[in-house]
């Protein structure tokens, strides 16, 4: 499954100038001192002290700091992954959290003939066009909110608000009522046949319906469509686009009007949407488009935005827990009111810290993006 | 067969170089069956002495009067062997050499027997080309004993010194108002620990009061023509408004002057008036005013430097002049810029007052310096006790900066390490490296005595710098790679050891040269290892960092180096011009003007009204071709590349299976030179391509093109330099027309019109190079028989047609 030769060829480890930058700014490796991503890297290609199943290689947290700060854009990331199929292959256990409930829902749905009854939560206002090859891609917010009830977590609301959103705006979409979780935790995890499982049930709903283009909110997901499918697919042309990339310019060209939200927020850049996608103006742009709303940077944001601490549910420590810890902190610095984040994982993640904080008074609320922008809607309709 | 003609043929094995991949004895035996070959010889090391004597030996022997030497490429050793053949009596241009290294065995190393059939092809090819070559005789110009060397630091400085010591003229142009460059704004220089001006100061002197250099300081070049040997340069003499020959630099005006700016040369840490002087011991050794920031403009506000100055040598009036040059040489002396680390927010180049550039420390602890060397940090100019040097800021990186090493940055901080140990000896150093770069004489020792001294060597580059509120002091985290942990150093200050990089005004010099730059943003020599310091251009040579990051004592050996072949040009007060030149045919003359429209020199005349024919300069024809090519009517001939030659050369590389060739008209200057990397690089491609060399893509005419599909090829490609790039100026954009009406001819003809290609490949680019011919090799595998069988009775059908109103082709 894993052509780690080739992989090292794609990743580029083999230029890494040993020069430490990535272990300065990895969130792991800051309070982790067994986890050296410099470290990885020589110790695999270039000594004989490597061990396959050195338990280290679970601790990265694919943030892509290490990729932004690298002289020669080693994809540190992706060398970690194959490393975990690699280890996988050789017959290392993963970890599993919470369980294990959400990888078992996940190679649950990779059954190409699973018929799903997923949209029952949809609200009757919200308006479908059946015709439309746009379909907006919901993700596995459904069950994590199920999943994550004692957190106080609605990631399902955010992707409601997503729906109303892109109504308001106008923009046609269906649902896929038998959409598949997109696959990019088991990637993560080095389960590159559980997720290629996925994919291909995937891609086999998405032509069934003649799909062209797809919405979708959370960010993974729209990294796992828009650059896993096509390389792990091959023949895949359909067009992905997150919900900030559509409303965005609308608002900074006052296509549609957003609401009133008197409060001092500060928005967190989840990795992949930020990092990865280079979407850090469009979520600011929906922000500001709210009057009142006052908006203030956290020290580590945009291109140096500290990590959310989250993992593809599989290992998770005391180090993740310091990671958050260190965001909350952050936030409490800039005291800001509201901590906006714009992908579910994040929400449950930083929840997750806070909870394990203790309640607190002067604690932040952490909110959903869309669900604030849907919500300011409601004051003006 | 024409039985006068007696060709010699003479492959070389290359040691293995050509033999390892090319059954060579096969090539060999197969040259005796080509037609009009007399000889065919096979050689170990061709361009060897042994191996040119056989060369000569066999000439005399045979009786042989048409040279083919199947060996490298022609850009390497053409010269050598017209050197060779002309000692056996043979003139010069009665030579063709076919590559059989570059452009065959070095591309083909895994199939012998296509690689050893290609350089049968290639042989055959040359051997059709040299029956039809006719001896030319070189045009002897006369060579402008003057030099013009741009750019005073301290190549420019050296290079102008040892051609006027040598004795010709040298005008010197300097953009800023004083000779020095870099070098009179460091400090101390390695490994010696000189102080750098007073070592630089006695030869800025002797240049300003040599007697054969004309210094024009404040000056920048305006334009330049002509061609080696005969240059025309116009030089823009910006205004001083300070007469230099007056000024005595005493000063009066400047504490006058009531406008006060940040000191540049001082990196912006103290200031100067706007009529100042750009340092202490500038030559010229005279003030100017900073017009952009002088209150005595219009209207008339101030005027009281004017008052102060005892010389009365303050003119508010005056304006730049032009000045108008002819020189025999050129020498690009401009040096570099410095990397500017604002960039790099993770390191607060710019928000904290304490981080600071190399550049910026060499002012602070000079004693010519804005605290008079007495070494304090920005913000409270307190001493700092721990100083931290970062290297590789802005080098070695495709992340925000340069992919290659600046070379000095390594032993600029050793020296500085040493330099602040000198003067406050408890300071703790810290230098944060990737690798310690101490390869020249001296280095290893200076790095040894910081070592020694107490220097620490970190090996680790930090990925944070944090300012401490209050004290503004700083808070460095690195992994110290050595021991694999992530450590935290307090600092006092930090200096970033700044790569250098090309001057964004390059490109404006080069495009005014005609000078190619490489990837890197330096100026490109003629070749890495056998001609560094000469530009690709005949007379135009380099010196310094123009060319490639490097330290004084390199810069100061180039710049000898660059002196020495400029005097050998202008040592021979003649020189012969490549007899490569357009001759027009006047009984075939419309004088319809096309021509002198294409020509990038303006070398043709032609009175259109008149109808007296054109006439073509031939000193000042470079031999592009673009003329021939552009006239309709076969007017005009190139020597040495003419229209029979080529026709004779597609057609002999088609005449057997041309639906498995693809023919590439490839650029002396850039295409061809970018094969040739390739072939060096060992860069692997099909077999199936064969080039026909011709000095400019300009010279490639429509009728070749045509000539080529219709004697079978399924694709063409027709390459040159990149627009902008082009060795002759210009000429390349009458390719590019060409093509263009090409492709519209071939629609209307029902040839699919991808099957000419046209791609702009420059000299550097091996690896594209070879990527554009696997693609046409690709494309060739889609072209059908149907097609080539359909163009060529298409063409041949449309040439009998025109016969008689066109050009001639001989079948």
């Amino acid at each position: 499954m894993y052509n780690l030769d080739k992989e090292i060829q794609d990743t580029r480890v083999r230029l890494c100038l040993d020069c430490g930058k990535c272990t300065v700014v990895c969130p792991v490796a800051q309070f982790d001192v067994n986890f050296n991503p410099r470290l990885i890297i020589q110790k695999r290609l270039n000594s004989k002290v490597f061990d396959i199943k050195d338990g280290a290689i679970w601790s990265c947290l694919s943030c892509h700091m290490c990729f932004e700060r690298c002289n020669y854009r080693v994809k540190f990331p992706e060398f970690i992954i194959a490393l975990r199929g690699e280890a996988v292959q050789e017959g290392a256990r993963v970890m599993q959290s919470h369980g294990g409930v959400l990888q078992a829902a996940m190679h649950m749905m990779s059954r190409q003939e699973l018929e799903q009854k997923r949209i029952d939560w949809l609200p009757e206002d919200i308006v479908l066009t059946e015709q439309s090859d746009t379909r907006f891609f919901v993700g596995c917010a459904p069950y994590f909110d199920v999943v994550f009830q004692d957190l106080g977590v609605n990631t399902l609301d955010g992707v409601i608000s997503a729906l109303r959103l892109l109504n308001k705006a106008q923009i046609p979409f269906n649902l896929l009522a038998n959409e598949r979780c997109c696959g990019r935790d088991l990637l993560l995890q080095g389960d590159k046949k559980g997720f290629l499982a996925l994919a291909e049930a995937n891609l086999h709903e998405f032509s069934r319906h003649g799909v062209k283009r797809i919405i979708t909110y959370c960010p993974e997901c729209y990294s796992c469509l828009k650059l896993e499918y096509p390389k792990a697919l091959g023949n895949y042309e359909i067009q992905v686009v997150s919900l900030v990339e559509l409303l965005a310019p609308l608002i900074k060209e006052k296509k549609i009007k957003l609401g009133n939200l008197t409060c001092k927020a500060t928005y967190h850049d989840p990795c992949t949407l930020g990092r990865g996608a280079r979407l850090f103006d469009e979520p600011r742009q929906i922000l500001t488009g709210m009057e009142g709303l006052k908006l203030v940077e956290m020290e580590y944001n945009r291109e140096r935005a500290l990590c959310c601490g989250a993992s593809p549910w599989a290992y998770c420590s005391a180090v993740n827990r310091q990671v958050q810890g260190q965001r909350l902190a952050q936030a409490k610095a800039v005291a800001a009111e509201i901590l906006v984040t714009a992908c579910p994982k994040c929400q449950i993640h930083l929840k997750c810290a806070q909870k394990s904080e203790g309640q607190q008074d002067g604690q932040i609320q952490i909110r959903d993006l869309a669900t604030l922008a849907a919500l300011s809607l409601k004051e003006v309709s | 067969m024409d039985a006068s003609v007696r060709i010699g043929v003479f492959i070389c094995d290359c040691g293995l170089n050509i033999a390892g991949s090319v059954d060579t004895e096969a090539v060999t035996k197969y040259a005796e069956t080509l037609p009009n070959v007399v000889v065919s010889v096979r050689n170990r090391y061709t361009c060897s002495d042994p191996g040119q004597q056989e060369v000569k030996k066999s000439i005399i022997a045979n009786n042989v009067n048409r040279v083919v030497v199947a060996s490298c490429t022609p850009r390497l050793h053409e010269s050598t062997f017209r050197t060779c053949i002309s000692e056996a009596g043979l003139n010069p241009y009665l030579l063709e050499m076919a590559s059989l290294r570059e452009h065959c065995s070095w591309v083909h190393l895994h199939d012998r027997e296509m690689a050893t059939k290609k350089a049968k092809d290639i042989v055959k090819i040359a051997v059709a080309r040299a029956a039809l070559l006719q001896p030319q005789t070189e045009l002897e110009i006369p060579v402008t004993d003057a030099a013009l060397v741009i750019g005073g630091g301290v190549a420019g400085i050296q290079a102008a010194l040892d051609l006027a010591d040598g004795g010709h003229q040298v005008y010197l142009v300097e953009e800023q108002p004083s000779i020095g460059g870099v070098m009179a704004a460091l400090d101390k220089t390695f490994p010696t620990m000189d102080c750098s001006i007073c070592v630089l100061g006695p030869k800025m002197m002797d240049v300003g009061r040599h007697p054969r250099i004309r210094l024009m300081a404040y000056s920048s070049i305006e334009q330049v023509s002509g061609y080696v040997g005969n240059f025309k340069v116009k030089v823009r003499r910006k205004a001083r408004y300070v007469d230099e020959t007056m000024c005595t630099a005493c000063g009066k005006c400047a504490e006058a002057c009531p406008v006060t700016l940040p000191d540049e040369f001082q990196q912006g840490f103290s200031t100067r008036k706007s009529i100042h002087i750009a340092f202490p011991q500038a030559v010229p050794s005279a003030y100017l005013i900073d017009m952009q920031h002088c209150m005595g403009n219009n209207p008339v506000a101030c005027v009281k430097c004017v008052e102060a100055c005892d010389k009365h040598c303050i003119d508010l009036n005056a304006r730049d002049k032009i000045v108008e040059l002819e020189v025999g040489s050129i020498i690009v002396a401009t040096g570099m810029g410095i990397y500017d680390p604002t960039k790099l927010t993770e390191y607060g180049y710019g928000k904290f007052e304490n981080v600071i550039t190399t550049m910026e420390f060499e002012r602070l602890i000079c004693g010519g310096g804005p605290t008079e060397g007495h070494l304090v940090r920005p913000s409270d100019h307190k001493t700092p006790k721990r100083i931290g040097f970062i290297q590789c800021v802005g080098s070695r990186t495709d992340n925000r900066g340069n992919p290659y090493c600046s070379n000095v940055c390594c032993m600029n901080t050793v020296k500085d390490s040493l330099l602040i140990l000198e003067h406050y000896p408890d300071t703790e150093i810290f230098v944060f490296y990737m690798d310690m770069r101490a390869f020249g004489k001296g280095f290893e020792d200076l790095l040894r005595r910081s070592k020694e001294s107490g220097v620490h060597y970190v090996r680790g580059l930090p990925g944070e710098i944090t300012e401490i509120a209050g004290t503004q002091n700083l808070c460095l985290k690195v992994e110290n790679t050595t021991v694999s942990r992530l450590e935290e150093y307090p600092l006092d200050m930090v200096v970033l050891s700044v790569g250098l990089e090309p001057k964004a005004e390059l490109k404006k010099l080069a495009n005014i040269l005609n000078l190619s730059q490489t990837s890197d943003g330096f100026l490109m020599e003629a070749h890495p290892k056998l001609r560094p310091v000469d530009a690709p251009t005949p007379g135009i040579f380099f010196a310094g960092c123009v060319e490639a990051p490097k330290d004084i004592k390199d810069s100061v050996t180039q710049a000898g180096a660059a002196a020495a072949r400029s005097s050998i040009l202008l040592n021979s007060g003649k020189i012969k011009n490549q007899a490569i030149k357009a001759q027009v045919l006047q009984n075939k003359c419309i004088s319809c003007g096309a021509c002198a429209k294409v020509c990038p020199y303006s070398a043709i005349k032609v009175d259109i009204k008149a109808k007296t024919g054109a006439q073509i300069t031939a000193a000042a024809c470079a031999g592009c071709g673009t003329c021939a090519a552009e006239c309709r009517f076969g007017a005009i001939t190139m020597q040495h590349f003419s229209d029979e030659q080529i026709i004779s050369m597609i057609s002999t590389a088609l005449s057997e299976d041309p639906e498995t060739k693809i023919i590439s008209f490839l650029c002396n200057w850039c295409s061809y030179a970018g094969g040739d990397l390739a072939g060096t690089s060992r860069l692997q491609y099909p077999p199936n391509n064969r080039f026909i060399r011709t000095m400019c893509s300009g010279r490639v005419s429509e009728e070749f093109v045509m000539y080529a599909f219709e004697k079978g090829a399924p694709i063409v490609l027709v390459s040159g330099c990149h627009i902008g790039d082009c060795h002759y100026i210009s000429a390349n954009q009458q390719t590019k027309k060409r093509v263009e009406r090409l492709w519209e001819r071939m629609k209307k003809l029902g040839i699919r019109p991808e099957r000419l290609q046209l791609e702009w490949i420059s000299a550097a680019e091996g690896p594209r190079f070879a990527e554009i011919m696997r693609g046409l090799e690709e494309k060739r595998q889609k072209v059908t028989q149907e097609e080539i069988d359909y163009t060529r009775k298409v063409l041949a059908e449309q040439r009998i047609a025109k016969k008689a109103s066109q050009k001639q082709m001989p079948e």
